[in-house]
């Protein structure tokens, strides 16, 4: 007889996720990046990158220097346009990125998400390297995420996309499955001042703000460290005119970012719109307080998201669910990296910085640029238009744990779909008080099924927000338990599917 | 000396080894062909000498040759005192008794009283190295490994050694034999028909061996004043590896370098310098020679450029004054390499050194930090043009150092933009 019978699939669960729309626009909306007097609106959305062509057309009529900043950079292209440049220029290419793999893994977040994005440590160096030996000079600050690119003093580019395929184009899998290009957006700007303000502060990094460096040689591939320390970018600008277009950042002490994105919801009077790949750390922030004041004032926000699966990034949004209401719509879709804001259809930003209070808002080497330009404004509110189109998930807090199971995306077939049986056999201790726990979290939490794995695909384990249940198939309707084992990583694991309502015999013998 | 065939790589080594060598020098790639002459000598052993002998022996000399009474006329020592002393001079063979009771001095003795130093000779048998040729004396260093025996066949044609060379070498002062290496202490040449024959010494124990030995060598001659000053020969393996630091010979001062290697005063004409110049410029991927004139001297070849547009020109003296290009031309049976001095007025060759002088002194200084103190440097420290430096850039650039050509844009290019 078994010990316990449980019903799964009708408790509602503690938090949120991201599940399917019911009714979703076509994603296949028209878009053209839109451009004004001095600016033009930069994109990628799967089959094409405006991002791309402009960073590699911009390097192509660089005639001076160019100053080119990137988080990772593994793309062919770029790669190559970087080495034709400095050959034609006979140097004055200045590459400042990541040297350092603990860097890389600081600001990559995630290894699961990073895989995901084909951002890879080991590739990236080997364009490093590649660049190095052709002569480019290279740098890196610790915590620098932004990506930028700005050339000859006359103009720039500010972008979300990281130098790699996944931000610029759709990658075909080895399994035939295409993944898709990261949404991603960035301006080309040609305002004087403005291309001088970043340009400056790239050159304050440059000279002394950095902490390591590859001088370029073709023999010599070391890194070098130039300073331990995170050092203050203190750079000559010119004076800030307020309601202009504007170069604004995140450095240490200098949270620029961050002020404009709270300057534009305290003044919001309708809508807030928000992209970002993540979000996260959000409970407590001064971002969260103005949102929740522009709710009082009947603002409507909307956050645009890359729908992950991920611990941080749902607990943030279901703190915001929680705090905003109805007034709070969170979509999401699968690549989204996309970072803008835009107000009441009356100020814009976009950036390099997530909603992240960790790294992007409060601390970290970000760029973005601000503007009131009408024809800007208007650019960006396109992009998130198309943006929101390609949103077939939407954030739902406390679904039945039936109801996430049937409208999670996935592409898969599930493992377990019948009644069954999970046998736990084995003694271990503190087997009971883990089974106990167990019981407890399937009345308020999400069981996930990871994919069959070992000999036959025999093996496979259920996840818990804080336990994982390591089991191996008996026959189709039973499991072995081998172990069960407490972490909170396993909030964040990868899986199949969401079990669906099943009944759960449970034996412990 | 004898032919010689040697890689550009093995040439490249040995010019990198020796290329940093202060003031004015050659190097020159040859075989070299040794008598080992193997003979009997008499080595002097030195000791202090007692002053009544000394009184003794100088007496002897005043005197020529003399008796005891003599002697003791002169010193007044007592004629017993005088007779045992003079007995011990005897068997120290610094005196010989000519005939009954008359004494004179031996050369031993003469040298005795010059240097007031006891000397006492051993007789043993030593090993002397003589180049072919020119028969001069040369101290092998250290050791002889690297030296190869020869057999009789494989000796040059003309293999003759004269006694002579090595009795002049014994009878030569003292300075010279420091100066040359010669051992000091041989005293004289044992031979079975010398004037210095031992009665007791066989035949046998005298005989002179002239061993055959062979070396490659890259011999390194510094140069005083245009004159040679010094001489280092280095050891070569047959495919033209150094081997080893240490030197297997040298000569010091002109005579004796010249005597020994009369050909090092060859110096090629215009048109073969020309010729070999283009072989080594080619390695440098310099064409069209048409507007250059070559010139060899004694310790450099001056290669004039009249038109020099093409970017390999500007590798070409970067390397050359970062002294890794040589000349190398056969002389005869040598190769002789040497520094090329690039004679013109064009604006590359200018800025290249310009490069050069800056490169040289960043290692130690600051001076590429920003503008202003490159600029301070370059007219209170060196009084350089202030050359363009978006084309220094460049040049720096084309000569493949990149490292100076951001050194040099970073100071433009990394400069605040004015607001």
């Amino acid at each position: 007889m078994p010990k316990y019978n449980i019903n799964y699939g009708d408790a509602q669960i503690d938090g949120g996720l991201f599940l399917k729309r019911k009714s979703v626009v076509s994603s296949s909306l028209e878009y053209k990046d839109g451009e004004g007097d001095q600016f033009k609106h930069l994109s990628t959305f799967s089959g094409r990158s405006t991002i791309k062509e402009s960073i590699i057309a911009a390097l192509k009529n660089a005639k001076r220097y160019v100053f080119f900043t990137s988080f990772l950079i593994q793309d062919e292209q770029i790669i190559e346009s970087l080495i034709d440049c400095v050959k034609r220029l006979k140097g004055h290419v200045y590459v400042l990125t990541t040297l350092k793999d603990r860097d890389f893994d600081e600001l990559a977040v995630m290894k699961g998400e990073g895989d995901f994005d084909q951002w890879n440590f080991k590739e990236h160096m080997e364009g490093i390297k590649e660049l190095v030996r052709n002569g480019i000079s290279v740098k890196a600050r610790k915590d620098c995420h932004a990506k930028f690119v700005v050339i000859d003093d006359k103009y720039a580019i500010i972008t979300s996309a990281n130098s790699v395929p996944t931000c610029f184009a759709d990658i075909p899998q080895k399994n035939g499955f295409v993944r898709e290009a990261n949404p991603e957006n960035g301006v080309l700007i040609e305002m004087h001042l403005e291309v001088l303000r970043l340009s400056n502060f790239f050159r304050y990094i440059w000279r002394s703000a950095y902490n390591y460096y590859m001088s370029p040689d073709s023999q010599v591939l070391d890194i070098c460290e130039f300073s331990k320390n995170i050092i203050p970018i203190a750079c000559r600008e010119p004076a800030i005119v307020p309601g202009k277009d504007q170069v604004i950042w995140t450095a240490p002490n200098d949270y620029r970012i961050l002020e404009s994105l709270v300057k534009m919801i305290d003044m919001a009077e309708h809508s807030v719109c928000i992209s970002s790949w993540v979000i996260k750390g959000i409970k407590g922030h001064l971002l969260a307080q103005k949102l929740v004041q522009a709710t009082e004032r009947g603002v409507e926000i909307e956050i645009l998201l890359r729908g992950m699966y991920r611990s941080d990034h749902l607990e943030s949004c279901y703190f915001l669910k929680q705090s905003l209401g109805k007034q709070i719509k969170i979509l999401g879709d699968f690549c989204n990296h996309s970072k803008a804001a835009l107000v009441d259809n009356k100020q814009a930003m976009l950036m390099s910085a997530n909603i992240d209070s960790q790294h992007g808002l409060n601390s970290s080497v970000e760029v973005g640029f601000l503007s009131t330009n009408p024809d800007f404004v208007e650019s960006v509110s396109n992009y998130l238009n198309r943006l929101r189109a390609g949103c077939v998930l939407e954030f739902i807090a406390n679904p039945t744990q039936n109801h996430a199971a049937q409208n999670h995306a996935t592409l898969y077939k599930p493992v377990i779909k019948d009644d069954f049986m999970l046998n736990v056999e084995q003694k271990w201790k503190g087997r009971d008080q883990k089974v106990n726990k167990l019981l407890t979290e399937m009345k308020s939490q999400l069981i996930r099924v990871s994919s069959p794995r070992g000999k036959n695909g025999q093996e496979m384990s259920l996840y818990t927000n804080n336990m994982i249940i390591d089991c191996v198939r008996q026959d189709a309707k039973s499991l072995n338990v081998l172990r069960i084992n407490e972490t909170p990583r396993a909030a964040s694991l990868h899986f199949r599917h969401i079990l669906s309502k099943v009944k759960i015999k449970i034996n412990v013998s | 000396m004898a032919p010689f065939k040697i890689s550009i790589e093995a040439k490249k080594q040995i010019w990198d080894t020796h290329s940093q060598a202060e003031g004015d020098f050659a190097i020159f790639l040859s075989k070299c062909y040794f008598h080992a002459i193997e003979a009997c000598v008499s080595v002097s052993k030195c000791e202090n000498m007692d002053e009544f002998e000394h009184f003794v022996l100088k007496a002897v000399v005043l005197l020529d040759v003399a008796g005891i009474e003599e002697i003791n006329s002169l010193l007044h020592i007592g004629r017993q005192v005088i007779k045992r002393i003079v007995v011990k001079l005897v068997a120290d063979e610094l005196l010989v008794e000519v005939d009954d009771g008359v004494i004179e001095i031996t050369k031993l003795g003469r040298k005795v009283v010059e240097t007031k130093v006891m000397m006492k000779l051993e007789k043993k048998r030593h090993i002397f190295h003589f180049l072919d040729g020119s028969n001069a004396f040369l101290q092998i260093n250290n050791n002889h490994r690297f030296l190869i025996d020869l057999q009789a066949n494989e000796t040059p044609v003309e293999w003759r050694f004269d006694v002579d060379s090595l009795r002049r070498c014994i009878n030569q002062t003292d300075g010279w034999k420091k100066q040359q290496q010669f051992p000091t202490e041989i005293f004289d040449l044992i031979t079975s028909h010398g004037q210095d024959l031992m009665t007791d010494i066989d035949v046998e124990s005298t005989l002179i061996v002239d061993k055959a030995q062979v070396a490659n060598c890259a011999i390194l001659v510094k140069y005083t004043e245009s004159k040679p000053s010094g001489l280092f020969a280095y050891p070569i393996s047959l495919n033209g590896r150094l081997l080893g630091a240490d030197w297997l010979f040298s000569l010091k001062g002109e005579d004796e370098i010249l005597s020994a290697f009369p050909c090092i005063t060859n110096v090629p004409d215009s048109e073969e310098s020309k010729v070999a110049f283009m072989l080594s410029g080619r390695r440098y991927f310099l064409k069209d020679f048409d507007d250059i004139s070559v010139e060899s001297q004694k310790t450099c070849t001056a290669i004039k450029v009249r038109n020099d547009s093409d970017v390999n020109w500007a590798k070409f003296y970067w390397q050359n004054f970062q002294g890794n290009v040589f000349f190398d031309i056969e002389l005869g049976k040598t190769i002789k390499m040497n520094k090329l001095m690039i004679i013109g007025k064009s604006d590359k060759l200018r800025m290249v050194k310009h490069l050069y002088t800056l490169n040289k002194s960043c290692v130690a200084d600051d001076h590429l930090k920003d503008l202003a103190t490159y600029r301070s440097w370059l007219s209170e420290q060196v009084h350089l043009a202030d050359e363009p430096i978006r084309d220094l850039t460049s040049l720096a650039w084309d000569i493949d150092n990149y490292r100076l050509a951001y050194d040099l844009a970073e100071l433009e290019d990394i400069e605040d933009a004015k607001i």
